[in-house]
């Protein structure tokens, strides 16, 4: 059995002249974390969607669990929690939900439901066209849960929550899920959610990956280096990104910063710093860059 | 479980049948001509009730036809629309699970819906003649008695006529709604298609006196001159059987949309 729960590869799909994935490559693997951050419209739906068997790429390939989503869909949404939009059917309760969605997995579990109702406080008697905004997500992520599958995926699934559920969410979805061994994809740009649970992460923007790594792995990477001199280097092997001012360059380096500003002393530059970034700067750092230039995975 | 999701959206078109009913076959009985005006009544007694089957026949299609309609709204094509199309369909079963069983479903309980018509149409027409015979013994009655109009045979065979229909109805608008994944377009799609279809056949029959197609009705009345002579129409099997064969093809189209379709 592959180590890889989820292997894409060279995704295209386009809606209309729009290029929603435009050669996607993911790898997620066996009960990682994977945090799938990128700007609003950057193809993790998308993708998602692909996983899901919901929509069919042009080009490429996917597997999940070793599957192909479209040939053996019914197999893959069996051992698979999806969680791609907040919307239920409106007129039934909590309640009602849980009876209709109970039977279509074999895994489910009664308990674990009425454990998650009862720790993320959702109304079960209220029907989900009366729940609010974030009762809604609850809920979408309570059936989830419940229906005990090998790989979960959540698009966005803190949108709309207060930080203490948030918080309690995350902790959940770590201590009972992620903790059982099983795998999950969590697609967000909220950086700092994600840097709290994640232990793979994989940046995406206009439907290419970035960045696919382990979180550690990054982190111990990834660097910035603040130099000012003469005729400094504007780009180079670990340059990810360069801003100039006021005669001062900054750097962005996907590797060996320490090596890097040791070059740049060599070339009579002043280093004034050299130091990790966090997720957020290299978020930033990647998705802000003009030209995007595809890198390897770290690990 | 696809059933009983059926059955819960379902559930308010049926108790509105069921309340119609009761409501007409109630009011006719209790306070009805035949009541009211007692022994007198027999003077042109069976053309009352001749009246009262044929309003009941014509009520019930109109009544249930809007029931029909309603409930063709119903089922993935809204849900889609309402924006749980991606919670439906990451559900592990088959697009056209959800289209078939849901047609399944509606068909049975328009069936069910028209086997409470008609054991109410048998029973509530036996309790009058019973109560009318009870108060004077005529000719008429002794006649309608022994009439086919209140047979078991005419009932049932009335009611897989009005089944058909309903269930056309039915049929066009739940294709509709799946294909345009709403509620209201469903709707126009059914009354478009319906009128379009009656138009076809007013022009044809109009204008196309040495070549008409056989276009049959969208009602099929198994019957003429229905109830006060029970007279059936030629080649009422071999026209069931067409119509019977027809439906299906409607939940057919529905299901290769939902799974051409991306789900959202």
């Amino acid at each position: 059995m592959s180590d890889l729960i989820i292997e894409a590869r060279s995704l295209v799909k386009h809606y209309g002249k729009v290029a929603a994935l435009d050669g996607l490559t993911l790898s997620v693997p066996r009960g990682a974390v994977y945090g799938f951050l990128g700007r609003n419209g950057a193809g993790k739906t998308t993708t998602i969607r692909i996983l899901a068997g919901l929509a069919r790429p042009a080009a490429g390939s996917v597997s999940v669990l070793g599957l192909d989503p479209q040939r053996d869909r019914l197999a893959v949404l069996s051992r698979t929690g999806f969680v791609i939009e907040r919307a239920l059917l409106s007129s039934m309760t909590g309640n009602d939900l849980i009876r209709f969605n109970r039977a279509f997995f074999r895994a489910w579990s009664d308990a674990v439901a009425k454990k998650y109702a009862e720790v993320l406080e959702v109304p079960l008697r209220r029907t989900f066209r009366k729940l609010s905004h974030g009762n809604k997500t609850k809920l979408c992520l309570l059936l989830a849960l419940a229906q005990g599958a090998e790989l979960l995926v959540l698009d966005e699934p803190t949108t709309g929550l207060d930080p203490l559920i948030t918080d309690q969410l995350l902790r959940l979805l770590i201590e009972d899920f992620s903790g059982d061994g099983r795998t999950l994809l969590l697609s967000s740009h909220h950086l700092s959610e994600v840097e709290k649970i994640a232990d793979w992460i994989g940046i995406v923007d206009r439907g290419r990956i970035l960045l696919q790594a382990q979180l550690d792995d990054v982190r111990s990477n990834y660097g910035r280096v603040r130099a000012s001199g003469e005729r400094l280097p504007l780009q180079g092997g670990a340059i990810i990104a360069v801003s100039e001012s006021q005669g001062v360059n900054e750097y962005v380096v996907r590797s060996g910063r320490e090596d890097f500003a040791a070059q740049l002393r060599s070339q009579g530059a002043a280093v004034l710093e050299a130091g990790p970034m966090n997720l957020s700067e290299i978020f930033l750092a990647l998705v802000g860059k003009e030209n995007h230039d595809r890198v390897e995975m770290l690990a | 479980m696809i059933a009983w999701k059926c059955w819960r959206d379902h559930r308010w078109f049926m108790i509105a049948g069921l309340a119609w009913l009761l409501l007409f076959w109630g009011t006719t009985l209790a306070h009805g001509p035949v009541v009211e005006s007692g022994p007198q009544f027999t003077e042109g007694g069976p053309d009352v009730l001749a009246a009262l089957i044929r309003a009941f026949s014509t009520t019930q299609v109109v009544v249930f036809a809007l029931l029909a309609w309603g409930m063709g709204t119903r089922g993935i094509g809204r849900d889609i629309g309402n924006g749980a199309g991606m919670f439906m369909l990451t559900r592990p079963v088959r697009r056209g699970s959800w289209v078939w069983i849901e047609w399944s479903v509606g068909v049975a309980l328009l069936a069910a819906l028209l086997i409470c018509s008609g054991l109410c149409y048998w029973v509530a027409v036996r309790f009058h003649l019973l109560r009318v015979t009870w108060l004077w013994v005529g000719p008429d009655y002794q006649r309608l008695w022994r009439d086919a109009a209140v047979s078991s045979g005419t009932t049932a065979v009335a009611s897989i006529s009005a089944l058909l229909f309903l269930a056309l109805i039915f049929s066009l608008t739940h294709c509709g709604t799946v294909i345009f994944r709403h509620s209201t377009r469903g709707l126009l799609f059914c009354l478009a298609v319906l009128l379009g279809y009656m138009f076809l056949v007013w022009e044809i029959y109009l204008h196309h006196d040495s070549w008409s197609p056989y276009l049959p009705d969208l009602l099929f009345q198994p019957f003429i001159d229905f109830p006060r002579n029970v007279h059936v129409v030629p080649h009422t099997i071999s026209s069931m059987i067409e119509r019977t064969a027809i439906l299906p093809l409607f939940p057919l189209v529905a299901q290769l949309f939902l799974q051409r379709g991306e789900g959202s």
